[in-house]
């Protein structure tokens, strides 16, 4: 990208004077690398829903009858050779799926009856049953999920669409990240990597104040704060034209937006202003930092022009806890009401045809059991990380409603047919944000990145 | 202390070297007199003023960086 070029573009922004002409221009004037579409957008925005800790493909969406009549016995040796857990023995048992399944919609797709709103909406969703990753650890799984790179260092999807599409809205940020706690990759899951920072994710918080103190300190109004923030702009620009680092022109943005995000911010954060059926529908409570009101103000940042957003949701590292009704079943109650009032609420207000919906884990978990104690089975079995076959949901942003997608063997353990690899979706999500994912790049060390890296396929079997 | 009480101008230029440990350019002296005399307008009285300038000084890239 032409860097000296945007530096440019950037100091005759700032030169056409302070305050409000600059505070205007400067947002839209940021970093970002303009790529001409190749291909006509389908989808503006991202809601991005990480099941933290692998969802168990095996008893949500994958169901294997095979496994029953292996129970317990230990998988064929020709399967796990060269395999590589976390924790299960090479000889670990098949572990049957105690919950039933069963083919919804006109679709037919398959669903657990541990998620029955979203069986019910089967017909809006696609599911890939084909999945597979790179890694088989929380933080690295998380990395790959997000950078499609194992170790730190690399942008995230979100910035990728950040640098690569810009921004929607001038009063938010483009890329905004919420969490139910924290995550074995810490801040690097939504991280700038190589790309300036202004790509990074914003973190939001739950409640009024979505970031740190977005409130004006005592005795400073509004007119008052926007006379510092241009004042801190006018000296910053100063700065960057004598030390050309585009850092600054970083922090030139981030003040500015945070300060039109203390505007925006509060009345962005403010869910009980919805009416009393929405957030029926959610299981939303004004107040608290929920799954379903982190899906409730997806929905309002999209509406707002947010492009990116990235939830993240703890609890679906069930090493135990299958059968154990505060585990397995938990989770999904946890996830199934929140994530199915997001798609009802984005088609009704028309928005789902503009929204891509990704629903994932970082990788999934064994067909085999992990029993805890030496004996084998335990009163709480669990499942391993399993990477080499699992299963995710997509809704809307272009992508075909109503197909399930590629399959596992007959354990769940490998892929049979139509493997969808990580950087496969994020190649057809590109795809369908209108960018093609080859020519997206970013020269660091000496050579051109991109989110694929050296690899991708946009899967157009997918494609509405 | 020995804080300056001569003039508007070496006020801060004391300010700015307090801040980023340099003088500030002749370019960034009058953005500081423009601040300062924007402030003023909108102040009760000098100390609000310079407290609003302090927060500018504070904030700069330059203040906040160390890398």
């Amino acid at each position: 990208m032409p860097m000296e070029l945007h530096r440019r573009t950037f100091l005759r922004a700032g030169a056409t004077g302070l305050g409000s002409i600059a505070l205007q221009s400067l947002l839209t004037a940021d970093d970002s690398a303009a790529v001409a579409s190749p291909f006509a957008p389908r989808a503006k925005h991202i809601i991005f829903l990480h099941m933290l800790g692998g969802p168990s493909q095996v008893d949500l969406l994958d169901p294997k009858p095979a496994l029953a009549r292996f129970e317990g016995e230990p998988m064929p040796a020709s399967i796990l050779k060269g395999k590589e857990f976390a924790f299960v023995p090479k000889g670990a048992g098949a572990l049957a799926s105690p919950y039933k399944f069963a083919q919804h919609g006109e679709s037919g797709a398959w669903f657990s009856e541990l998620t029955p709103r979203l069986a019910e909406r089967a017909d809006d969703l696609t599911v890939i049953r084909s999945m597979q990753t790179d890694e088989f650890n929380h933080g690295a799984g998380e990395l790959f999920l997000h950078t499609g790179f194992g170790r730190l260092g690399r942008p995230t999807f979100g910035s990728w669409v950040s640098y690569g599409l810009g921004s929607l809205s001038d009063s938010l940020p483009t890329y905004v990240v919420m969490a139910d706690g924290p995550n074995a990759s810490g801040n690097s899951a939504w991280g700038n990597g190589f790309l300036p920072s202004v790509h990074q994710g914003v973190k939001f918080r739950s409640g009024e104040e979505p970031v740190h103190y977005l409130a004006n300190p005592e005795g400073v109004d509004r007119k008052r704060q926007g006379q510092v923030i241009d004042g801190v702009s006018a000296l910053n620009r100063l700065a960057h034209e004598r030390y050309e680092d585009p850092e600054i022109a970083t922090r030139i943005a981030q003040y500015e937006l945070a300060f039109r995000l203390q505007a925006s911010g509060p009345e962005l954060m403010r869910i009980e202003n919805e009416p009393r059926h929405v957030l029926e529908a959610y299981g939303a409570e004004p107040g608290g930092g929920s799954y379903a009101n982190m899906c409730l103000l997806a929905r309002r940042m999209v509406e707002r022009g947010v492009r990116f957003v990235q939830i993240m949701l703890r609890g679906w590292d069930h090493h135990t806890g299958i059968y154990r009704p505060g585990a397995l079943p938990r989770s999904s109650r946890i996830t199934d009401r929140p994530t199915s009032a997001l798609i009802d609420d984005l088609k009704q207000r028309g928005l789902l045809d503009d929204t891509l919906i990704i629903w994932t884990g970082e990788f999934g978990r064994t067909p085999m059991v992990q029993a805890i104690s030496p004996q084998g089975f335990t009163q709480d079995p669990g499942r391993d990380h399993h990477k080499d076959g699992f299963s995710l949901i997509l809704a809307g942003g272009g992508i075909r409603p109503g197909l399930t997608h590629g399959a596992t063997d007959d354990f769940g353990f490998e892929v049979a047919e139509d493997p969808v690899h990580v950087r496969d979706l994020h190649a057809t999500a590109l795809y369908l944000l209108g960018i093609d994912h080859t020519k997206l790049t970013f020269k660091h060390q000496g050579r051109n990145f991109r989110l694929t890296d050296v690899h991708g396929r946009v899967v157009k079997e997918l494609l509405a | 202390m020995d804080l300056p009480v001569a003039s508007d101008s070496d006020r801060l230029v004391y300010a700015f070297r307090r801040a980023v440990t340099r003088a500030p350019s002749a370019v960034e002296l009058q953005e500081l007199a423009r601040l300062l005399g924007k402030f003023r307008e909108t102040s009760d009285n000098e100390s609000e003023a310079w407290g609003s300038l302090a927060r500018v000084l504070l904030n700069l890239d330059e203040a906040i960086t160390k890398s």
